[in-house]
């Protein structure tokens, strides 16, 4: 019975933050840790469905002693802009939201959508780099604090 | 009931199963005529300050590596996966697959029991807002706790869960029915599936139980209400039903899940055919603890299953009772099988699969059903395991060495939930 | 199945136990003045929690309902199970239902309901039952720990208050138990299996365990500070919906029987059907195609045209999900007619009651038919594109209704849709 965390107080590398973050995956979506690189796409490649980030978040958390909230990971994807302003009133994707999924996504073809993306749709775009970014700031977060 | 509805009939086609004593419908028909009940001191956990010690477990159990998935060996309880390896079983058994099933069509009903998700998700963070002096902190478990709950535990707690997944994984669209029970949901699942698709609100139901009592909370929970044996010195002869001797069942494990079909489309697809789900009756002893009052009850139950299959109690030529073992609970569905029945039922051959597998929860109704099946392929019926000196004052023939070369078209099966859910069903073998 | 049913099933008793109020009469006239019944989580201590409101039933004493030789049952029985209790007195008494007079095998018992969540200082005793001393002992005073299971509890409460010796349901399919519960009810009336049944739903989900694991889906509504808005079904500002209690039982009743007893009948229960939503557990339908099979199904049994309903109550949740979805499966249901339809979230004012929603909800359609009213929609500020039917904004509506349709939804995909209509000879 797990009545334990982990806690390491040190800031890991990039290849161990990779490491665990791998190790999360495979535990939450039932992966192979060989399908699993920095550039897989959580939704279409590793099959994450919403409720799954939750479960990857805790993973995380667990793992690392962070604290990342389900709202942190759609600002961190959103790079800093307010969800008012990635979002126009109909909950669609804004024009400057579709700039930063360019930024996200260098081969984006905007003129290939059916229609247009709505606030669910930005998890399409995330990556795992985009986590083991999300777990490095955290963590650098956290030694700061301490 | 419309002339309409007299003339679809319900064909078993596929199942799947998992139980202490094996995995397919041969295993267990083979373990049960070695005729040892399997039962020992529980493995899983332990149990030495119970007063109920022993159980019948399924061995060499990995969620993890049967379910191959990561996610589900996570989020199913103990005996849902059974019942989600049980589903896959039956499916790939009846030779349907997820494209050939058709989804709007096709149903699923479940008989289970549940109670949220595992406790053990809020240990963390009650020990993160422990004060020195072992009280939870308000504060502290806002700061600290919180976080450290599982996600996903209102997801796993669900009562619906594997029931989801399973629909999920073969498009089962239908009706649907989840019910909860302590023992008589899988027979009742199969009961109202007949309905269904007699009524033609399906053509297909995926439809049975699953359970797993060997848990802590439950045998304590069993054992207290007097529900289960205390032998623990004796536990492969512990369970005894209709014994002198008897003092309850033995907590057991598994699921069975059966296919039905409307019996044209089975048919149309050329379906190997099990046997026919003819007749079911369901009802409820009150008050529970009035022993008449259960029987007059459970009387009108067998005869409501008589009925809804059109025959007679004489073109009955088997009956597999319940045998829980509780002094009551045996009287009881001896004695209604008797008024029921008449002196007919005084003289076929009567049996119960229980003191082999121990009690199976939810699965027994479905698995005992497969196991009726076995006898009317076989022709064949086998002994109650443990039934050493049977109880004078029970009316009926008890089987008590195996009876082969019978003539078993018929038979009729008597399933008891705690407190006192009653239910009958009434099943034919292949071709009539 | 559109020929006429040989047994037909109709209302003659009902009972509501809800946060808006603890009787059918208060509950119905909050419901119709869009009075709500959410408000700041009062049995335990929320503060400071993700989420701090629920709806809940206030000032609930069983003992009245409860024979003399079930008072010592009583305290023990699980909150839910206390409401159920007294939901089942209330609606026999309103049907005259008089026990010794039926043939106990021919009154049953189906009910949504689901075991009794433990609350965080049983879970700490657990805890340590189970974590801090190995090997584990079995504490006195959960002795009957048993009666959390309602597969007990309804026996030893009202099978036995009842003589309820027919057929018992506990259907456990969530947020869509309630309505289940009334359709596997119908059915055994139907098929022939008994005349009489005690359905509907209790639950009391506004308990500590269940309102942590809840808010960490992110499906609740944090409106902490404005907890009679927080439900805005429909609402283009919805956050998620209000957890809530309490109980709804109808007395279902044979036709002929309930006329031959000279019973009121309240309205007919005409159709019944069910679906299973299967691409995700907790997501609604994408495109609203199984809740829509649901409800055609219900209309079919029923043996109805979309156009003789005038009143939807809809699931009608308050997520972002369920509300949209809702909204396609009613124009893929109805059609045209889907513009003509008055519908309206009640969960609006008595929040979520999960396994007793449908049955709740169910009591509301049948009073709509009765007094021609249709409740409102409250909180319904902000229109959505997305969900773009009339939902009876804010104020309740004085229209002929002759027939109505209840839906409900389930977290884990299960379906139903019931249609009651007034009595036609």
């Amino acid at each position: 019975m797990r009545d334990e965390i982990v806690v390491n107080a040190e800031i890991p590398t990039r290849d161990e933050v990779f490491a665990g973050v791998q190790e999360c995956l495979v535990e939450s979506l039932a992966v192979d840790p060989d399908e699993v690189s920095e550039d897989s796409l959580l939704v279409e490649d590793l099959g994450l469905a919403s409720i799954d980030m939750l479960d990857l978040l805790f993973g995380l958390n667990t793992t690392f002693g962070t604290y990342i909230r389900p709202q942190e990971v759609q600002s961190h994807l959103l790079g800093g802009m307010s969800e008012d302003e990635f979002l126009k009133a109909d909950r669609t994707v804004s024009e400057k939201g579709y700039e930063r999924i360019a930024e996200l996504v260098p081969d984006f073809d905007r003129s290939k959508l059916e229609e247009d993306l709505t606030d669910g749709d930005l998890f399409q775009f995330f990556r795992v780099r985009h986590v083991v970014d999300l777990v490095l700031d955290k963590m650098a977060e956290k030694a700061e604090n301490a | 009931m419309s002339e309409a509805d007299e003339k679809r009939r319900v064909f078993v086609t596929g199942m799947g199963l998992l139980s202490p004593i094996g995995r397919t419908a041969d295993d267990v028909w083979q373990r049960w005529a070695g005729g040892r009940c399997p039962a020992g001191p529980v493995k899983r956990f332990d149990a030495t300050n119970l007063p109920t010690r022993i159980a019948t477990e399924i061995p060499d159990f990995s969620p993890r590596k049967e379910l191959k998935s990561g996610r589900l060996a996570r989020l199913l309880r103990p005996g849902e996966d059974f019942g989600y390896l049980a589903a896959a079983a039956a499916i790939s058994d009846a030779g349907l697959d997820r494209e050939s099933i058709n989804g709007p069509r096709s149903g699923i009903a479940i008989g289970c029991r549940k109670e949220g998700p595992k406790v053990e998700n809020f240990f963390s963070a009650i020990k993160a807002s422990l004060t020195e002096a072992g009280e939870m902190d308000h504060q502290k478990f806002i700061d600290d706790g919180i976080k450290l709950i599982p996600p996903q535990t209102i997801v796993e707690g669900l009562p619906n869960a594997c029931m989801y997944y399973i629909a999920h994984e073969y498009v089962l669209q239908g009706i649907n029915y989840n019910f909860l029970a302590l023992g008589s949901g899988g027979a009742m699942a199969l009961g109202e599936s007949l309905r269904a698709i007699r009524r033609g609100e399906a053509d297909l139901m995926l439809a049975g139980g699953y359970d797993s009592w060997v848990n802590w909370v439950y045998l304590a929970q069993l054992s207290n209400r007097r529900l289960l044996s205390r032998n623990n010195d004796h536990p492969q002869k512990a369970h005894r039903p209709f014994d002198s001797n008897r003092d309850g069942s033995v907590a057991g494990e598994g699921a069975c899940l059966m296919i039905l079909e409307d019996a044209d489309s089975a048919v149309r697809r050329g379906a190997s055919v099990y046997g026919e789900l003819q007749g079911y009756g369901s009802a409820t002893g009150v008050p529970h603890e009035d022993l008449a009052a259960c029987t007059r009850v459970l009387t009108g139950c067998i005869r409501q299953a008589l009925a809804d299959a059109g025959c007679g109690p004489e073109e009955i030529d088997f009956v597999h009772l319940s045998g829980d073992a509780t002094p009551g609970g045996d009287a009881v569905e001896t004695r209604a099988t008797m008024e029921a029945l008449g002196r007919h039922g005084t003289q076929i051959p009567a049996t119960t699969l229980k003191s082999a597998t121990g009690h199976l929860g939810n699965a027994s109704g479905s698995m005992e059903l497969a196991m009726m099946f076995e006898a009317m392929k076989r022709q064949t019926i086998l002994p109650i395991v443990n039934l050493e000196d049977p109880d004078p004052v029970l009316p009926l023939s008890f089987v008590t060495s195996p009876m082969e070369g019978l003539e078993l078209r018929r038979g009729l099966l008597l399933n008891r939930g705690w407190p006192s859910h009653y239910t009958a069903l009434v099943v034919g073998r292949a071709g009539g | 199945m559109t020929a006429r049913k040989a047994r037909r099933v109709v209302v003659t008793g009902m009972s509501a136990v809800s946060p808006p109020g603890n009787d059918l009469a208060s509950t119905w006239a909050s419901v119709k003045a869009g009075a709500s019944g959410v408000r700041s989580v009062q049995s335990f201590d929320a503060t400071d929690w993700p989420v701090q409101i629920a709806g809940e039933v206030r000032d609930f004493r069983v003992d009245p309902f409860l024979d003399e030789s079930q008072r010592s049952l009583g305290e023990i029985l699980p909150r839910n199970v206390q409401m159920g209790v007294a939901a089942t007195a209330m609606a026999a008494e309103d049907a005259g239902l008089q026990p010794e007079s039926i043939p106990p095998e021919r009154l049953g018992i189906s009910v949504g309901a689901y075991t009794t969540c433990i609350n965080l200082r049983q879970a700490a005793g657990w805890r340590t039952l189970m974590v801090d001393h190995a090997p584990p002992r079995y504490p006195d005073d959960e002795k009957r720990i048993d009666l959390r299971l309602p597969q007990v509890s309804i026996v030893e409460a009202l099978g036995d208050r009842w003589r309820a010796g027919g057929p018992n349901y506990v259907v456990s399919t969530a947020c869509a138990a309630g309505t289940q519960a009334l359709g596997s009810a119908v059915r055994a009336i139907e098929d022939g299996r008994a005349d009489v049944m005690i359905s509907g739903g209790f639950d009391n989900m506004v308990e500590e365990v269940v309102l942590l694991s809840f808010s960490l889906l992110g499906v609740m509504s944090q409106r902490n500070d404005e907890p009679e808005r927080a439900s805005r079904p429909f609402d283009r500002q919805r956050d998620g919906f209000v957890i809530s209690e309490g109980a709804a039982i109808l007395i279902l009743e044979e036709l002929k029987h309930a006329q031959q007893r000279g019973a009121r009948i309240y309205a007919e229960l005409t159709g019944y059907g069910a679906s299973m939503t299967t691409e995700h557990i907790t997501d609604a339908a994408t495109d609203g195609g199984a809740p829509a099979a649901a409800i055609s199904l219900a209309l079919q049994d029923a043996g109805m045209e979309p156009e003789q309903i005038q009143y939807v109550n809809a699931h009608g949740t308050s997520t972002r999900g369920n509300d949209k979805s809702e909204t396609m499966a009613i124009r893929k249901a109805f059609g045209e007619h889907a513009d003509r339809l008055a519908v309206s979230s009640t969960k609006s004012m008595t929040g979520h009651l999960i396994h007793a929603a449908g049955a709740l909800e169910a009591v509301f359609c049948v009073m709509a038919i009765h007094d021609n009213v249709a409740p409102p929609t409250i909180n319904y500020e902000h229109p959505d594109p997305g969900c773009d039917l009339d939902y009876v904004p804010n104020e309740a509506r004085e229209m002929p209704i002759d027939a109505a349709l209840s839906n409900s939804f389930a977290f884990g995909g299960n379906n139903g849709a019931v249609v009651f209509r007034r009595l036609q000879e």
